[in-house]
């Protein structure tokens, strides 16, 4: 059954929510005006929700929810630093052979190329020619070819490629709304952030493989304002820091840390971690990573059991690809710490449940999933390795 | 007849002559300055051949080159005051290569206001690598950040003497750098020159870059310096005891609490316990265990600073002596309702300029701002205060008070708030 998705914006009057006939829940995304201050599950029933259900759940977002009110009304923004220059951004979509959904992305973003920034597609081992028609139909917007496949070969050919001073990604399937950049990019005035994320929100609850995408592994991690100090913070520890679907970095520090590890993510047998691995590596260099909520995308999760299935077995085998990397290459011994909190919390419960011979629940077998390729990580990372030794690093 | 300058750049050196050439070569590419500039080097002891190196090149701006015998860069730093023509002195650091609008940013900020102090922005390039070059980098960019953010609170510490500048006859009238000082010297000037109702105004224009070649051994010396120069500072201006780490309660680890005490009793065993740990800072390093890594270092600059602060103090019966007059908190002098509105706060503030307040929300207490060695408050300031200090107490209160959108009153306070 679809969780249908409704935004109550609480700096006007809410009223209650209709038009959900056939629905058991909804989704709600709470903003103070265009800021995202919350967001809620609630019950739905005769296809509405009323008013005193939707204020009560605004009442229990907590403290951080009047942050935007408060800077609001006594007019303060703590990223707007003097002497900040104008920044201008490329936006980098890489994207394969799925041309209706790029459409949409573009649409979203071709009108900052009007702003002055640039917007850049890497089309990444094309099959088929639909992403440059598709690209075609936006003028002004560039469209490069990357013959080699690989999500991080991409990236680093985006970021070669790209003439603005902050580079944002997003994916072929996330859909930045109004303001994304513009919020992503102030926080660059604060010379230590080299990398800025935003929050990314489910664009459709259609399925029940969304649904549970979205309980298990969701891409939002709150909507206050982080700062990740790598003098201050464990850098190895970036589950919460966000997602390559939606991040900006700061092109000038790319020559000092190194680019994308191409043995990592999409397209290489290690599946996923490529994002992962370059915040451990800007947050080790002592580097800062701002997460910030103000920079909204929304994400269309993948629709059928199966595709989520494997999305979080790559999720495992990224991880632990990337802990192998760490661990053989810098020596980190703190992945072993990583790795146990990570079993503890996610995986011992349900092997735990299966061992007593409990029945199982709803996230069962993604756990177990995420588990397989976990143990299969550490392989695929080898088998990358022989595809490309440095993964174009040093 | 002496002829009109408008800035004169001051800089002391000591045996860096490589850097000094960077620094004077980065001063031939500035920006035209209507006045034009002349630059004042002072050799405080310097051996390496400074004094030939300057002479023998040859510069586009008018020079003069200095020599004493070596006592510290305070000292430096009047003698090349004294002999200034221009109107306003900017005081450099041997190790920074300013971009080329620096000049021109200083000399257009004091041609626009009276009796300011200009902070200049420090960019820093660290040469060491590894976790300590890291640690560095980040030190070095915190400094700057708090004058970066809007309704910056300015502090005695903002003022550092790698890249400020100052009208001279100011300079002139506080007296000058104190040279009894060998570290902190800077501060102390700061902290007469915010006394003495100075503007701090931070120039987000002029960058230098600051070449940092600190090794952990040059740091830990340093620290000893800022430990003496602290219990001078505290013996002067005893108002400062809680702002510096000498009167702050002791940081909570034994191994802290015994190096302390290692460094007022038993400096020669505590030096050697100082060898071992930066051992173990290696193994630390290689082994990748960068939160045990922190820790010994902190340890370290903290024993450093100690042995320094017992160096000067002599023992710590005379210490306690010294903190014990710390002042008393008083009841700040104002108080500012933030009911009516934040601009019309902001406006009293600027009317009032004072030192201290008690900040309130429709007649409900919010919290007290007091901090000594900062400006007296301006209207700018509220806004940072009220949301990275007193977000809670003024959400609180303001809900109370009705002032909050229904909306986003949260659930604890919605029955009072009905009442």
């Amino acid at each position: 059954m679809a969780t249908p998705i409704r935004n109550v914006d609480l700096s006007s009057t809410v009223g209650p929510l209709e038009g959900m006939a056939g629905c058991s829940r909804c989704m709600v995304v709470f903003r103070w005006r265009t800021r995202v201050v919350g967001r809620a599950f609630l019950d739905v029933q005769d296809g509405r929700v009323d008013v005193a259900d939707v204020l009560s759940a605004s009442a229990n977002l907590g403290a951080d929810a009047l942050r935007p009110w408060l800077e609001e009304t006594v007019g303060y923004d703590e990223r707007d630093l003097l002497g900040t220059p104008v920044y201008r951004a490329t936006v980098a979509i890489c994207t394969r052979e799925r041309a209706d959904s790029l459409d949409g992305v573009l649409r979203a973003v071709a009108g900052l190329v009007r702003e002055g920034h640039e917007v850049l597609v890497v089309d990444n081992a094309p099959k088929t020619d639909q992403t440059r028609q598709v690209v075609e139909r936006y003028p002004g917007v560039r469209y490069v070819c990357e013959l080699t496949p690989g999500l991080n070969v991409a990236r680093n050919r985006a970021i070669r490629e790209a003439n603005g001073d902050i580079v944002a990604f997003t994916d072929d399937d996330a859909f930045p709304e109004q303001g994304w950049l513009d919020n992503l990019v102030r926080n660059f005035g604060d010379s230590r952030v080299q990398c800025v994320t935003g929050v990314t929100l489910p664009i459709e609850l259609e399925t029940e493989a969304q649904e549970m995408f979205e309980t298990v592994s969701t891409f939002a991690h709150g909507f206050r304002r982080r700062v990740f100090d790598g003098q201050r913070d464990n850098p190895i520890a970036v589950g919460e820091v966000g997602v390559g679907a939606n991040m900006a970095i700061r092109r000038q520090v790319i020559a000092e840390v190194g680019p994308f590890d191409e043995r990592l993510d999409g397209g290489m047998p290690t599946r996923s971690g490529g994002d992962h691995e370059m915040f451990i590596r800007l947050l080790s260099a002592g580097h800062r990573i701002v997460y910030d909520p103000a920079a909204v995308s929304w994400h269309r999760h993948r629709r059928t059991h199966r595709e989520l299935v494997d999305t979080l077995y790559g999720y495992g085998v990224g991880v632990y690809a990337m802990f192998t990397g760490l661990l053989l290459e810098r020596r980190e011994l703190g992945v072993f710490k990583q790795a146990w909190l990570w079993f503890r919390n996610a995986h011992f419960p349900e092997l735990r449940r299966m061992l007593l011979n409990r029945p199982a629940t709803a996230t069962s077998e993604l756990r177990a999933a995420e588990f397989r390729g976990c143990l299969h990580g550490p392989s695929a990372w080898l088998a990358a390795r022989r595809q490309r030794p440095t993964g174009g690093l040093r | 007849m002496m002829r009109h300058i408008a800035i004169t750049i001051v800089i002391p050196t000591h045996n860096r002559v490589a850097a000094l050439m960077r620094l004077l070569r980065s001063l031939e590419r500035q920006l035209p300055v209507p006045g034009g500039f002349e630059v004042i080097v002072v050799s405080d002891g310097s051996t390496d051949g400074t004094a030939a190196a300057v002479s023998e090149a040859r510069w586009s701006f008018p020079i003069v080159l200095h020599e004493q015998a070596p006592s510290g860069p305070a000292v430096a730093r009047n003698a090349g005051a004294a002999r200034a023509v221009g109107e306003i002195l900017l005081f450099l650091d041997d190790d920074v290569e300013p971009m080329p609008e620096v000049v021109r940013a200083h000399a257009m900020l004091h041609s626009g206001s009276k009796n300011s102090v200009a902070i200049g922005d420090l960019q820093p390039v660290v040469s060491g690598s590894g976790y300590f070059g890291t640690i560095v980098r980040g030190w070095w960019h915190t400094m700057n950040e708090g004058p970066r953010q809007r309704g910056h609170r300015y502090h005695y510490r903002d003022l550092l003497t790698g890249h400020f500048s100052i009208p001279r006859r100011s300079f002139e009238e506080l007296g000058g750098f104190n040279p009894l000082l060998r570290s902190h010297e800077d501060w102390e000037l700061g902290y007469r020159a915010i006394a003495a109702g100075m503007n701090f105004q931070f120039l987000p224009d002029a960058v230098v870059i600051h070449h940092e070649t600190a090794t952990l051994s040059k740091t830990l010396n340093r620290k000893r310096h800022d430990g003496a120069a602290d219990v001078q500072l505290l013996e002067w201006y005893p108002e400062l005891i809680s702002d510096l780490p000498v009167g702050r309660p002791p940081i909570r680890s034994r191994l802290a609490r015994s190096l302390r005490r290692l460094a007022w009793a038993r400096p020669v065993t505590g030096d050697c316990v100082v060898q071992a740990l930066r051992g173990l800072l290696r193994i630390c390093e290689i082994a990748r265990f960068r939160f045990l890594w922190r820790r010994v270092l902190e340890k370290l600059v903290y024993y450093s600073y100690w042995r320094g602060v017992a160096k000067a103090a002599g023992d710590p019966d005379r210490l306690r002596a010294l903190l014990d007059r710390a002042p008393r908190p008083q009841v700040p002098d104002v108080s500012i309702d933030l009911g009516d509105g934040i601009e019309a706060a902001k406006t009293r503030v600027d009317a009032m300029r004072p030192a201290s307040a008690r900040l309130m929300f429709a007649g409900a207490f919010i919290g007290d701002v007091d901090e000594s060695g900062a400006e007296r408050l301006r209207g700018e300031h509220l806004p940072k205060l009220v949301v990275e200090r007193f977000a809670l107490e003024y959400t609180r209160a303001a809900s109370q008070a009705g002032a909050v959108p229904w909306n986003l009153v949260p659930q604890t306070a919605r029955g009072v708030a009905e009442r």
